[in-house]
């Protein structure tokens, strides 16, 4: 299968690890700690956050919990397990993260209600909290999904059909400074122009959808390779 | 030192490929199901300006132009770049 070719050493010791073996399980987390962790502070992650949401996923990805099974169920071995993780813990800190921007609402609401949340040692009345919005309710895929569209649409025609005719296409830049009527030298700068102008957008708009949201364009492009619904459920 | 620049250019345009490419495929998982759209092949009357596109007869509000419409179609880009990629034996030919 072409799929595990690409990480089968991943997708073995996936396997290892659901069948408990201890070795692996002990391989995977001290492969993965460090860049998880680094990961998700340079998310924007506290550094107890990051460490509790890695052990976490750690404890999910090789047990299940209830109906749930472990996560590593479904790593197919498609991308790497580092890349695969990371999009987890993302998403897992996208979801703290939301979690608290709600409880800070409903706290808000009782306060401006007369109540006093710290009294009842938990959030005094339901209706109107239930009702309250996060600051984003979208998925993080959907979150990507939407700033990079957004980025795309700020582009010109012509720096797109551009960028596809050689990245996805095939063709020389060579053959495009032909149809463009430039030298070379032009269509490189206008390419690599426009990529910057989509990593520069992209992220803006994701973090206009959660402002908290801090990865870098590196991260983003790795998570787009991994970001497939199965993950997020 | 020629060599070196030309193996750091090349591995920086390769990563840019794969980014845009990456990107693309990203899109092509939420992309709901294309329906109407089924004639990769243009109609004549685009066939002949897309034509003059890649024949680089095109000025640039002509570009611009020709590049709206490619966006709104993209599978017409297949037939562009295929166009172009026709041309490559032609041209080498031509060249000796």
């Amino acid at each position: 299968m072409q799929i595990l070719a690409d990480h089968g050493a991943d997708f073995e010791l996936a396997q290892e690890c659901l069948r408990g073996d201890e070795r692996a399980i002990r391989t995977m987390q001290e492969r993965c700690r460090t860049p998880l962790m680094q990961f998700l502070t340079g998310s924007g992650a506290g550094a107890v956050e990051a460490e509790e949401i890695t052990e976490s996923l750690f404890t999910d990805c090789t047990i299940g919990h209830g109906t749930r099974t472990a996560r590593f169920e479904k790593y197919g071995g498609r991308c790497a397990l580092l890349s695969w993780m990371k999009t987890i813990a993302l998403n897992e800190l996208i979801s703290v993260r939301r979690r608290q921007a709600t409880h800070r609402t409903a706290v808000e609401m009782a306060t401006g209600a007369g109540s006093n949340p710290g009294e009842t040692g938990d959030l005094p009345f339901r209706g109107a909290v239930e009702t309250a919005v996060a600051p984003a309710d979208a998925t993080l895929p959907v979150i990507m999904k939407t700033a990079l569209q957004k980025a795309l649409g700020e582009c010109q025609a012509s720096e797109l059909v551009m960028l596809s005719l050689v990245h996805l296409k095939g063709l020389t830049q060579r053959e495009v400074a032909g149809i463009w009527r430039w030298d070379e030298p032009r269509i490189s700068r206008a390419l690599r122009r426009t990529m910057q102008r989509i990593a520069e957008r992209t992220l803006r708009h994701a973090r206009a959808a959660d402002p908290w949201l801090e990865i870098g364009w590196r991260d983003f492009v790795q998570l787009c390779q991994v970001a497939d619904s199965p993950l997020f459920e | 030192m020629c060599k070196i620049a030309g193996l750091a250019r090349h591995s920086f345009v390769e990563k840019e490929n794969n980014e845009f490419k990456i990107l693309a495929e990203f899109l092509e998982r939420f992309a709901p199901e294309v329906v109407g759209h089924c004639a990769d092949e243009p109609p004549p009357e685009m066939r002949e300006r897309l034509d003059r596109f890649v024949a680089g007869q095109c000025n640039e509000a002509e570009i611009e132009a020709v590049c709206v419409v490619l966006r709104t179609r993209p599978e017409w880009t297949n037939w562009v770049s295929g166009r172009v990629k026709s041309q490559r034996g032609a041209d080498a030919d031509g060249s000796r």
